[in-house]
């Protein structure tokens, strides 16, 4: 499909950013004098374009979450290996300032003990003086008159601002841009994370993963703990700021329907292993996986009709059959744990075309369309 | 056509006092009939939750509530309701599903003794029996293996098992009505879709009528008949779900649904709405929605407008000054 | 009537800024949650007052330390507010100049010994197992130690002067601090600021000192009232077992040795007085540490 120019090297891998093959991670504790592992990933492969906004889904133990703070260097994996562009990941300084992440939970993601230009300032030691003063540049030029100096504070305060270094001031004039970035007024930085609603203190999450300039950024369910007005306004953001920066995502969620929404390509997990991946549109239009067809069909959906007068009356409407009480397919049975996964394909226990031929491990094949299937018998 | 189960009028639920009040539930009233299901939706903070408890009595005595609560023609002040009233109610008329099936059950009580316990205390059953009665139910609400979970603590089970093992325990009494307060939002999907389906199961056995609190919009259009949407503390739309869903009249319910990307909609613009829900420190005579609401005008903010009917069919009430005609559309009346 | 025209355009890029506000800033809202304590406010006045009054005692009394009247064992009266002892020393003057070294070595203390104990608490909370395990072990060694015996032991051997005593009172009065540290530290660990911290490539130390110690102070500050209280303690139970503060220095503890004898009887005023200030000041600092947890836990405000 690509042609090989250089050994190894050919188009397609220049434009990987991440590239992961055959990741494992589990977790060992001890229970009662007992060992048990969790088998959090089972086997990853995975390859991100630059620029793509890739979306991981999946349900409660399948991994995501640990995929994602390996990615991010918070974890070490156990067995296999992680290239960022193209070369091995070892979390040096340089690595931490192109990879970035956004946390779940906006109220424990900042340090309520740090004001919120303290808490965005936070990844700046990893970029060097001179990279600090380019960017500042680039702000003086549109605006010369914003520097941290010049939001109104207490007599107190203005007189701490004495001892304060170039460098602790430069960062925090760059921090209270940022906030510009997300939508937010710089004159807050010197406000506490606690004044602020989950949704800005979310936007004060992204604006500090933006603060080294990543190209790599991860989100782990960035959304989930806020509300549906709330969600949009957050996703927008999201997807103007990935348009306008070039970024590469990673967006971590259990909501399809936000996924949908936002990313180009979709990666869908089941107990530590990947099922399906394919470009957005063909998975929700065409679900090959069947695990993927029961995920879509899960979800609620609502019907659309024109105008009020169209509507149904509830008087007249039909009784319906006790079959589909509810407009959603029910799979059967429970996700089973990851500590006990079980043998060959781990959907196998609920899949309705499950067969014999499933305690093989289905492998992650190429089909026709160009997306990932793994599955004996995909649709 | 079908009887009135339940009926709550003029609900209000007041916090705290003298300067630092909250008025979290304003004027609340709605009917259910039997073997209806009435979804009650909003986001954090509007009120629903409160709704749901004041009718269980499960609010705190410092709080204020006022209102009458009517159920299979009984009447009940809701101001002046004692523990010994509630416990003569709970559990035979009606009973709740909560949320977070982890905080509601006994860490340290097998599941199948906290649902014994339901039934031993009101029916004045011996134990034995209670328990043999509670593993009928685990197996009602199809718990796989009931016997062995029975003779489980609820942090062996999964959350799909918790929930079964709540709605079991709702239903021990045979309750006139239930109400379900999010019981799936903290359910992944695929179990989600079985729980729903579990509840609506059982409402049509057991001929129960039902109430579902719920954020969730998707849940509500599956689930439910007819809908009350709640904003800052008061009802402002009631319809049924079809309704709703698809044609809504105030503007609210349309921000709500053009905000939450659906899964058949094509890839558009998610439309955030502007803004933050007013603080519930006072007790407002306008509407609450003028504030954030695009179709705004000074008559939004002289008086609270009424829930009235709007469409020929239906028992669809808006309580809007610019009702919208069409879906998502910049025409009100 | 048709809608404002921006918001239903698709098209249209977002707002510069969110329309969301936030609230003005409240100020000292600690201090107003510690206020609402009303045990706590007047302990802490009760308390300046006793150190302005130990420091500067000429404000209260115009006897000097030591100084013997002709008046001996006489009881409280208008001259002497609590009496004279049998050398004719003004007790009210004793009680003061005693309240100095007490104070000192116990305010001394908690210092030290929190700062140690914060330290040991979170370091053996954020590293893992093996430094976890020892700090732990080495904490439970010394609170099996019996305080008596070791004090007595090591102030035997290295002297009773103050230096002396602040350093070895600190040895054993730092594991409470350490253990409520640990704990706090725990729980933090999980937040997920520490995560984004470790994400953002900081250093262990700058994790412990810059996010981990900050959100402990409250625990930090209410056990260094009680470490505070409970050096205070120690330091009346050593003098009075009679190894502590040894004369011509003289300390509540001490004064309660010197009048052992006095306890009941004729002349129990002697006894009374260093005993009842002890009391006193202990109970203001537990009154202090119950107001510190209520000033950093901001659910204390909800009625």
């Amino acid at each position: 499909m690509s042609e090989v120019n250089i050994e190894g090297v050919n188009s397609e891998t220049l434009n990987t950013i991440l590239q992961i093959n055959d990741l494992h991670k589990t977790f060992v504790t001890r229970s009662r004098g007992r060992k048990i592992s969790t088998f959090a990933l089972r086997g990853i492969s995975l390859s991100i374009k630059h620029g793509e906004a890739v979306g991981i889904v999946g349900e409660s133990g399948c991994g995501k979450s640990t995929l994602a703070r390996l990615i991010a260097g918070l974890e070490s994996s156990t067995r296999g290996s992680m290239l960022f562009n193209n070369s091995p990941m070892k979390f040096s300084k340089a690595l931490r300032k192109k990879i970035s992440m956004v946390f779940q939970d906006p109220y424990a993601s900042l340090n309520p003990r740090m004001s919120t230009a303290s808490c965005i300032r936070e990844p700046m030691h990893l970029l060097s003086d001179e990279e600090l003063q380019k960017r500042l540049q680039k702000i003086y030029e549109e605006h010369p008159e914003e520097k941290w100096e010049t939001i109104p504070r207490g007599l107190i305060k203005k007189f701490f601002l004495k001892f304060e270094s170039k460098r602790a001031l430069a960062e925090k004039t760059y921090a209270s841009n940022l906030l510009e970035l997300v939508q937010l007024r710089p004159e807050w930085s010197v406000r506490y994370p606690h004044e602020f609603s989950g949704g800005q203190r979310q936007r004060i999450g992204i604006a500090r993963s933006l603060a080294t300039s990543p190209e790599l950024l991860i989100l782990d369910e960035p959304v989930s703990a806020l509300d549906v007005s709330v969600q949009a306004g957050i996703i927008s953001l999201l997807g103007k700021l990935r348009d306008e920066n070039n970024l590469t995502m990673l967006f971590i969620s259990h909501d399809l329907r936000i996924v949908k929404h936002l990313c180009d390509r979709v990666v869908v997990m089941y107990l530590g292993q990947v099922m399906e991946d394919a470009p957005s549109e063909l998975l929700f239009s065409n679900p090959r996986h069947p695990y993927t067809r029961a995920l879509i069909a899960s979800i609620p959906k609502a019907k659309l009709y024109d105008d009020i007068d169209s509507v149904p009356n509830l008087d007249n409407a039909e009784e319906s059959d006790d079959d589909s009480l509810i407009p959603i397919t029910v799979l059967k049975g429970e996700i089973p744990s990851p500590t006990n996964p079980p043998q060959g394909c781990p959907f196998r226990t609920r899949c309705e075309k499950a067969t014999d031929a499933c305690l093989q491990q289905p492998p992650l094949a190429e089909m026709t369309d160009g997306r990932l299937v793994a599955c004996h018998f995909p649709y | 056509m079908s009887e009135t189960v339940l009926k709550l009028e003029n609900l209000f639920v007041t916090y705290g006092k003298k300067k630092r009040k909250t008025y979290a539930v304003q004027d609340v009233s709605l009917e259910l009939s039997k073997g209806e299901t009435l979804g009650i939706v909003g986001e954090s903070g509007c009120g629903k939750t409160t709704v749901a408890m004041a009718m269980m009595g499960l609010l705190d005595a410092r709080t204020s509530v006022e209102g009458k609560l009517t159920i299979l023609d009984k009447e009940y002040d809701l101001s002046k309701m004692s523990h010994k009233d509630w416990r003569k109610i709970r559990g035979e008329k009606i009973a709740m599903v909560f949320q977070d099936s982890l905080a509601a059950l006994n860490p340290l009580k097998r599941i199948g003794e906290q649902i014994a316990e339901a039934i031993y205390v009101k029916d004045k059953m011996k134990k034995s029996e209670a328990r043999e009665r509670a593993i009928e139910l685990l197996r009602l609400v199809e718990m796989p293996d009931a016997d062995r979970r029975a003779r489980q603590y609820p942090h062996e089970c999964s959350g799909g098992m918790r929930q079964r093992a709540m709605i079991a325990m709702a239903l021990a009494n045979e309750p006139d009505v239930l109400i379900c307060d999010e019981p799936t939002t903290a359910l992944d999907v695929t179990v989600q879709a079985q729980i729903l389906d579990l509840i609506k199961k059982l409402q049509v056995k057991m001929g129960m009528a039902m109430i579902l609190v719920t954020h969730d919009l998707g849940v509500v259009s599956a689930v439910t008949d007819r809908v009350d949407v709640m904003y800052a503390s008061k009802i402002v739309e009631s319809g049924t779900t079809e309704h709703l869903m698809t044609c809504p009249s105030h503007p609210y319910t349309s921000d709500l649904l053009s905000a939450m990307p659906d899964i058949n909609a094509p890839r558009g613009e998610l439309h955030a709405i502007p803004g933050v829900p007013p603080t519930l420190n006072r007790q407002f005579e306008w509407c609450p929605y003028g504030q954030r609401c695009k179709f705004h005008t000074n008559e939004c903010d002289e008086d609270m407008p009424d829930l009235v009917q709007i469409g020929e069919n239906g028992i669809a009430l808006c309580a809007c000054v610019h009702p919208l005609l069409k879906i998502g559309s910049a025409e009100a009346r | 009537m048709s809608a404002k025209d921006e918001s239903l355009d698709p098209k249209a890029s977002l707002s510069k800024y969110i329309e969301e506000t936030i609230p003005p800033p409240v100020k000292y809202r600690a201090l107003k949650r510690f206020y609402a304590n009303k045990a706590a406010t007047i302990s802490v006045v009760f308390l300046v007052a006793v150190i302005i009054a130990c420091y500067f005692p000429q404000l209260i009394t115009d006897f000097a330390q030591n100084e013997q009247t002709p008046f001996k064992r006489v009881r409280p009266n208008a001259t002497n507010w609590l009496g004279t002892d049998l050398l004719g020393r003004d007790i009210l003057t004793e009680i003061l100049y005693a309240g100095q070294i007490t104070l000192r070595i116990a305010i001394a203390v908690g210092l030290i010994s929190t700062f140690i104990g914060s330290v040991v608490g979170a370091v053996a909370g954020y590293y893992h197992k093996v430094i976890d395990s020892f700090l732990m072990r080495l904490t439970d060694l010394f609170l099996v130690v019996p305080q008596l015996v070791i004090l007595a032991i090591l102030l035997r051997k290295f002297g009773d002067e103050y230096l002396a005593m602040v350093i070895i009172i600190s040895l054993i009065s730092w594991m409470y601090t350490a253990r409520l540290v640990r704990s706090q530290v725990l729980s933090l660990k999980s937040r997920e600021f520490i995560d984004a911290a470790k994400m953002n490539g900081r250093s262990s130390m700058y994790i412990i000192f810059r996010h981990l110690i900050p959100n402990s102070w409250s625990v930090i500050a209410v056990s260094s009232a009680f470490t505070i209280a409970g050096a205070i303690l120690l330091e009346s139970t050593v003098s009075f077992l009679g190894f502590g503060v040894q004369a011509p220095l003289t300390s509540w503890g001490r004064m309660l040795f010197d009048f052992k004898g006095f306890a009941v009887g004729k002349y129990f005023y002697l006894f009374l007085a260093p005993a009842l200030a002890t009391f006193l000041t202990v109970l203001a600092f537990n009154f202090i540490s119950d107001g510190l947890r209520d000033a950093f836990d901001p659910r204390s405000e909800q009625s």
